[in-house]
């Protein structure tokens, strides 16, 4: 399966929450390489510091956690003038937040080259953008471990 | 065995805590503090992925626990660029 990951299912990575563990085994799918593949944009990772700020958590702990986002084979997308040009669009006629619009852009802009199957996500805002973004939610994704194939 | 010196450099309040933690927890030296704690460090960092995740996500909670949830924390800063 071809994800977009979302930073609302990367933040669960660093916070123990009932489908957290489900995050660490879809991971660890995704590092195995075998029919899984997971990307995001390199904004996330503003989003996950931002949200790890605003948890309490201190600087050296955020850096850790970024750190390691940054070692499994999650690949990340650049924010380029196309992505950003989608992103107006998409602000211009949908009531969505700035980064919401971000994520759908580089989503579809993506899909086109990398075939992504959906966005994992946690965010309801999404739906508002059923058109454009195929949401999924990690109980909606089969992961048994990461030594296993996926279903 | 042979030794290799690393020099680091702490700041005022890193210091006083080292020094405060030696004493607590009776380590013979700071250097013997700060060695086990770059072992203990190394350690977590050598483990296979999925337990490091999972390890980072224990220390994450004792460290700074939290009820909110990861959609909620994100939603919040998503307000707060809102209202800016």
């Amino acid at each position: 399966m071809r994800l977009y990951l979302e930073p609302t299912v990367l933040v669960k990575l660093f916070k123990r929450e009932p489908d957290s563990g489900k995050m660490i085994d879809l991971v660890a799918a995704i590092d195995s390489g075998r029919d899984w593949f997971g990307c995001t944009s390199r904004w996330s990772l503003l989003e996950v510091a931002r949200a790890l700020k605003k948890d309490g958590k201190p600087k050296e702990l955020i850096e850790l956690n970024l750190k390691e986002l940054r070692r499994h084979k999650i690949y990340f997308i650049d924010v380029t003038r196309s992505i950003l040009s989608d992103c107006q669009d998409l602000l211009a006629s949908h009531g969505i937040y700035d980064s919401d619009a971000l994520h759908a852009a580089t989503f579809a802009s993506t899909t086109r080259t990398k075939q992504l199957d959906a966005m994992l996500s946690d965010d309801v805002h999404f739906k508002r953008l059923g058109g454009i973004v195929k949401v999924l939610t990690l109980n909606q994704v089969s992961v048994e471990t990461a030594d296993s194939q996926p279903r | 065995m042979e030794a290799v010196s690393v020099s680091a450099k702490l700041s005022r309040r890193e210091a006083e805590l080292l020094e405060r933690l030696t004493r607590e927890y009776g380590f013979i030296s700071k250097s013997e503090a700060v060695r086990s704690a770059v072992r203990l460090y190394l350690n977590l960092l050598q483990l296979n992925p999925k337990d490091r995740l999972r390890t980072l996500q224990l220390i994450n909670e004792l460290i700074a626990p939290s009820a909110k949830t990861s959609s909620a924390l994100i939603e919040e800063g998503h307000r707060e660029e809102d209202e800016l």
